[in-house]
């Protein structure tokens, strides 16, 4: 059964280009959510296998999100994503428990790399 | 990645972007203190320079990327907002604008070297010579760090081969071996074009000392952190895990090209080089130090451990001064109103024209089903196309409803404009908006922008004062525009009002009478309305020299002739010493209408009902000739009467018995015309004519009727200007 996948980022314009690219590769994205609060409350209803994680976004950023998530669900399974310059943001998120970082603008290949290997 | 189709995606959500950056901003300048408005601002630009990342725009990615590194300073305290720094953030969301839109149109954008200059001094300057403030930037060397990648196989053996060991080291190997773990050498190689390496690094070592204790690395920590190496990097490690189970949990790790795993026998443990780098002493980051490594504490006296855990996690995490405030500050501000969060989809205008369409063909079969279901007068039929009656009733009210889009978008770019003209006219104006939620047709909303611009610029300009001019009126200092929309009926009135000096009765009396629009000889004096009425003739136009904000020759006619042309209608009341207030009524929706409908000359024709005045039946000796023109008498008015068929070019109707006239009204001018007879009023969907038919004068579109029958629609502009 294909991976079920959540994308979380704050533009529309991004989650239309992951998701992409992630269904091209055979994932299914079951679920989008434009901020942090979205993307704890979707997590919680959808269990997506795996989660593509936005840092900067409104009303809850992607740390404090990955934080929460973690906290009711330990196994879940985080990438997330940054953007140049946001080095010490990354560093926080996974040390929160993400299990990976794609760095944007994204590369087709590493955001599949990035699944596939979050997903082992 | 191809990203062309997400393009009109990407524009509108950057403009969307650029927006909440312009409102922000003029928020800011009230309030410069206001963190939240700083925060919303860099994330807006963050966003911007992914996006644009993503799509290949990399000059609006750069710039925007210069903008976010002030903004990012502006909101954690490291400089403070002043006029300066306002203004150069206007100029910047102006240039990013125009770059935005340059580089969607595929033209070069234009050079920002300058801009970006400024952009730096404000943020050298304000950094001075303090320290403590690199750590805000080092970021930014990502973006070049990889550019240089030379003369990889010499360095990268000089590498591996400088993992060298001390004295220290080796007790610690020998202590390891003793509680029976195994020490590796591990040699990693990134990938190619790696991202912030530092923070890959990271991850290695964060899965690594999930197995182990990292005793040593090359380069050091620092440099591993500073991103001071190409593509290579080794450790030591001690752990329980056999090689292999290294080996695959480093696999496991994105963008790692190669991961060597060898036993410490094959280490270089005899050639001691007393490198500096390698003693691990170096790293200041260690101070922070976090959690001791379990496994071989029993060195653990004197300070001498802070060597063995050269890049711990926890060691390496950069001082969180940033990473951490930051995200708890974006946690915690309450968002306004969530502008991005909301859930909206984006569709094409033209999908959205396409469904309205056929909604509206299916209310025109609804309507021929109801009439056939009334001839047959069945219980159960009624019954059944009652219910497809309201259905497609409420179906058209949601379609509709789709077309509706608050005022907003267009009264958004008001307060930044208004603000511009009245800092150049010198003048102290607020505007304030209400009613902005207001919804109205979407076609309406992209063209009524430019008559209001128009008005509010002659507010800025003709009907406010001068600060000093308003103090020795006994007015506030700060004019006030107020602009707003809101419901009557199926119109919205959308009203702008401002607390100037009102239109200057005088100079339009001169003005006027110099156009040869007033009888020079008149002596009474000239109303205010009357004034207001002036102003709105063809040609009229106040400014007395043309400046770029009113004045360009279009007058108040050209505002007149937009909302004309929207079916709506324009009121301007003035009070001299007090102020201005113009009335725009339009309706809600274009693309349902009230016509009238009239025969001529067998074919039924639909007149847009807000035109006609009245209709009358008249005998034809009431029909008088004046300069071989056919007239009639209204209420003491002389009406011109034309033919409508005539005016089509189809036959005439016969002048015998009652005639049947309808009065249209046109921009003030009133005409009769002569239909066949009256079939009466009722709504109608508009339907534009093919292209292949092109503009055809006198024809604003065709309609079907309940029957199926095709009735055109008549633009009366164009009708009368034939005949002119």
């Amino acid at each position: 059964m294909a991976q079920k996948v959540l994308i979380v980022d704050d533009t529309a314009f991004m989650r239309m280009t992951l998701k992409n690219v992630i269904e091209k590769s055979g994932y299914e994205v079951i679920g989008e959510a434009g901020d942090g609060e979205d993307a704890v409350s979707q997590y919680k209803e959808l269990q997506p296998d795996l989660v593509t994680m936005d840092i900067t976004m409104p009303k809850m950023d992607g740390i404090t999100a990955i934080k929460e998530i973690k906290q009711s669900h330990p196994d879940a399974k985080i990438i997330v994503c940054s953007a140049m310059g946001q080095k010490p943001m990354v560093i926080e998120a996974l040390n929160a428990g993400a299990k990976d970082f794609l760095v944007k603008p994204f590369d087709a290949e590493r955001v599949i790399e990035a699944l596939k290997k979050a997903e082992a | 990645m191809d990203t062309s189709d997400f393009k009109e995606v990407f524009a509108a959500e950057a403009r969307d972007y650029l927006q909440s950056l312009n409102e922000n901003l003029l928020a800011l300048e009230t309030n410069p203190d206001d963190i939240g408005l700083l925060d919303d601002m860099f994330r807006a630009a963050h966003s911007l320079k992914g996006m644009a990342g993503t799509m290949g725009f990399s000059a609006l990615a750069d710039f925007t990327h210069h903008m976010e590194n002030l903004l990012d300073r502006l909101r954690n305290g490291e400089i403070q907002v002043n006029t300066e720094v306002a203004n150069l953030l206007f100029e910047a969301v102006d240039t990013l604008e125009a770059i935005l839109e340059q580089t969607l149109a595929e033209e070069a954008p234009d050079d920002t070297t300058n801009l970006v200059a400024r952009l730096s001094s404000i943020q050298d300057r304000a950094q001075g010579g303090s320290d403590g403030i690199t750590a805000t930037t080092t970021g930014d060397s990502d973006t070049t760090v990889h550019s240089a990648v030379p003369e990889l196989g010499d360095r990268e053996t000089v590498t591996s081969r400088k993992l060298v060991l001390d004295e220290f080291d080796k007790e610690t190997l020998k202590q390891a071996k003793e509680q029976g773990l195994s020490s590796y050498r591990v040699t990693v190689t990134l990938k190619d074009n790696t991202l912030l390496k530092s923070v890959r690094v990271y991850t290695v070592f964060q899965a690594l000392e999930e197995l182990g204790s990292i005793l040593k690395c090359f380069p050091s920590a620092q440099d591993l952190e500073d991103e001071n190496f190409e593509r290579e990097f080794s450790l030591l490690l001690t752990t329980h895990a056999d090689a292999d189970e290294v080996q695959s949990v480093i696999e496991g790790i994105s963008e790692i090209e190669s991961v060597l795993v060898a036993e410490p026998s094959q280490l270089h443990l005899t050639q001691r080089e007393q490198g500096t780098e390698t003693d691990g002493q170096g790293p200041t980051a260690l101070e922070n130090a976090g959690p001791e490594p379990s496994l071989i504490n029993s060195q653990g006296d004197g300070d001498e451990d802070s060597n063995s855990n050269g890049l711990s996690p926890a060691a390496d995490v950069p001082s969180p001064q940033k990473g951490g405030d930051n995200s708890s500050g974006n946690g915690s501000s309450p968002q306004k109103k969530g502008r991005f969060g909301d859930k909206f989809v984006r569709v094409e205008t033209d999908r959205l024209d396409k469904l309205i369409n056929l909604v509206g063909e299916l209310v025109i079969n609804r309507t021929q089903i109801v009439e056939m279901g009334q001839q047959f007068d069945d219980g159960d039929d009624q019954n059944t196309i009652g219910q497809l009656d309201r259905i497609t009733t409420d179906l058209q009210y949601a379609a509709m409803k789709l077309r509706m889009v608050p005022i907003k978008q267009v009264f958004d770019r008001f307060p930044r404009m208004v603000r511009d003209i009245a800092q150049s006219r010198e003048k102290h104006v607020q505007l304030e908006l209400f009613g902005t939620d207001t919804e109205l047709d979407r076609t309406i909303v992209n063209q009524i922008g430019d008559p209001l611009v128009h008005l509010l610029r002659n507010s800025v300009d003709h009907g406010i004062e001068s600060p000093s001019e308003r103090i020795k009126a006994g007015k506030p200092e700060v004019g006030t525009i107020r602009l707003g929309a809101r419901h009557e009926g199926s119109h919205i009135l959308i009203e702008l009002s401002d607390d100037g000096q009102g239109v200057d009765v005088e100079a339009i009396r001169k003005k006027a009478t110099a156009k040869g629009l007033l009888d020079p000889e008149r002596s009474s004096p000239l109303q205010p309305d009357e004034a207001v009425r002036l102003l709105f003739e063809p040609g009229f136009s106040t400014a007395e020299s043309v400046s770029d904000l009113s004045g360009r020759g279009v007058g108040m006619d050209a505002v007149k002739a937009v909302v004309e042309s929207l079916s709506g209608t324009v009121e301007m009341h003035s009070k001299p010493g007090q102020g201005t207030r113009t009335t725009i009524k339009l309706p809600l929706t274009l693309a349902i209408i009230k016509a009238l409908l009239v025969r001529a000359d067998g074919t039924p024709y639909a007149i847009p009902i807000q035109v006609v005045r009245e209709n009358l039946l008249i005998k034809p000796e009431q029909i008088k000739t004046v300069r071989q023109k056919k007239v009639i008498m209204r209420r003491g008015e002389v009406l011109p009467l034309l033919d409508l068929a005539e005016c089509l070019g189809w036959r005439p109707a016969e002048i015998d018995g009652a005639i049947s006239v309808i009065v249209v009204d046109v921009r003030g001018e009133k005409i009769a015309f002569i239909v066949d007879d009256l079939i009466g009023q009722q709504e109608i969907v508009i339907k534009s004519l093919s292209d292949l038919l092109g503009d055809i004068p006198g024809i604003a579109g065709a309609t079907v009727l309940g029957n199926g029958q095709v009735a055109l629609i008549l633009d009366n502009s164009t009708l009368i200007r034939q005949e002119g």
